[in-house]
């Protein structure tokens, strides 16, 4: 939880130095996490696969037990063992 | 783990959402900023975290997205104190027992009195008592600067002290006043007279006319040094005399040893009796009372958190029964005690004099020794006799 009001509080450091045209970010730490920010909802939850609606596209993430500690508003953290990100 | 502690205390639901579209559920829920957090996903369905208050709310954007959610289970302090909601009495001794923290805890439990050399804990307590600082009282309540410069002011043998209340501890740092020798008036006219008989052995005269000299032997109330003097014009002064006039001088002494005597030993056993100390108040640990005649060891423990004691604790009371038995001694072994008693009369007694030696006599009668010394010392026999002008 401390994790996730940090991350909170980076998310809008980090929304302020997004230049404009880019529609999300997408930050990976470790292969254990993956934080996205500016994405427009979950398209598919699976145990071994989360498609993530991004406006402009889909982002598919791709590894083992994944979960979702938090989903808020244009913002989403994957936690799980991530093998693969794909832009679709 | 703050945060957890505050989900705790605020009360969250382990619940399952089941349906085919409840990733729709989920960005509704993300849209509409429920606090919901933790997605899992379970065989058939995705767990997630919900605060208490967010459930009612959650119903209904489930039945937007015909989702069915499932309470799995229930954590936080509404739910563990639910059963007892019934039972006022441990409410009321919950609100008690926080009320009771809060009043005694603002309160001094410990006084510490550190810096004093002379002046024994004893005396400090009652100095303090006398201010109204003891045991039990508010930390709150005093003026701690005005209280010390009242007790400096009061008793000048402290020369600075300091009071540091540390939650249920006051800290007492005292340092003691090196007093200057009392002055004695040397206004006042005064002739040194003998305070015992003695012969003379050293003859010092600070100011006055010496009235003996070394091998005198004087007796008490003789003048030793005139505080009158006389000067060759005729003329006479009137003076403080000073000196030191060492003497030998005999003290006697005698005790008598009886040939039947108690003695009182202890039998082998042993009584331990226990009393839980509780803010001052003890508490016994036992049933009875211990009627024969006894020795004591007293043994505190009080419990302590980093050097500091609380009043809390067990004082151990151990009770050594006693018996006396008669003994009878030999002539030889009373006159042994006799001079044992004498001896030790003479290390408490006669400290500040040179104890020369020490002749011993005996006399045997029916029902004992008595043992008679006479004790050879050197002393300053000097005694301040007021001079009396008409």
């Amino acid at each position: 939880m401390k994790n996730v009001s940090k991350q909170r509080s980076d998310k809008k450091e980090t929304a302020k130095l997004m230049p404009k045209g880019y529609g999300y970010k997408i930050q990976c730490l470790g292969g254990r996490d993956l934080l996205v920010e500016g994405c427009k909802g979950i398209i598919q939850y699976e145990q071994d696969e989360i498609r993530l609606n991004t406006g402009t596209g889909q982002i598919s993430i791709v590894g083992k037990t994944l979960s979702i500690p938090v989903l808020e508003k244009n913002f989403v953290q994957i936690q799980g063992c991530i093998s693969q990100i794909e832009f679709i | 783990m703050l945060l957890r502690v505050l989900d705790w205390i605020l009360g969250y639901v382990t619940v399952e959402f089941i349906g085919d579209s409840v990733e729709q559920f989920m960005n509704l829920c993300a849209v509409h900023k429920k606090d919901i957090w933790d997605f899992t996903l379970i065989d058939h369905a995705i767990r997630a975290k919900v605060r208490l208050s967010e459930i009612k709310s959650l119903r209904a954007l489930a039945r937007k997205s015909k989702v069915r959610i499932h309470i799995v289970e229930k954590h936080g302090l509404w739910f563990v104190a639910k059963p007892f909601r019934k039972r006022w009495g441990l409410l009321v001794g919950c609100v008690f027992f926080c009320f009771l923290l809060w009043f005694l805890s603002g309160r001094i439990w410990y006084i510490n009195v550190q810096g004093n050399e002379n002046i024994n804990i004893q005396q400090i307590e009652e100095i303090l008592l006398d201010v109204g600082v003891k045991q039990g009282i508010s930390a709150k309540e005093f003026d701690w600067a005005t209280l010390r410069q009242s007790i400096l002011v009061r008793h000048p043998e402290i020369s600075w002290m300091s009071f540091n209340p540390q939650g249920c501890l006051l800290q007492v740092d005292i340092s003691e006043t090196t007093l200057p020798p009392e002055l004695i008036s040397k206004q006042e006219p005064c002739n040194l007279v003998a305070s015992r008989d003695g012969r003379i052995v050293d003859l010092k005269v600070y100011t006055g006319k010496a009235m003996v000299k070394n091998g005198d032997a004087v007796v008490k109330g003789d003048m030793l040094i005139s505080g009158a003097v006389e000067y060759s014009d005729g003329t006479t002064v009137f003076r403080w005399a000073s000196g030191e006039v060492l003497a030998e001088t005999v003290h006697k002494k005698s005790v008598f040893i009886p040939f039947e005597q108690k003695i009182k030993h202890k039998t082998g056993k042993e009584k331990v009796k226990r009393v839980f100390s509780c803010f001052g108040v003890e508490i016994p640990l036992y049933l009875g009372n211990v009627t024969q005649p006894y020795e004591k060891e007293i043994t505190e423990n009080y419990l302590t958190i980093r050097n500091v004691v609380l009043p809390f604790g067990v004082k151990t009371v151990r009770f050594f029964p006693t018996i006396e038995t008669k003994v009878t001694v030999t002539k030889e072994q009373a006159k042994q005690q006799g001079v044992e008693e004498i001896q030790k009369e003479i290390e408490n007694q006669l400290q500040s004099m040179q104890v020369k030696h020490v002749d011993y006599t005996y006399q045997t009668k029916a029902d004992g020794v008595e043992v008679k010394s006479e004790i050879f010392c050197i002393e300053n026999i000097i005694f301040c006799e007021k001079l009396l002008i008409f």
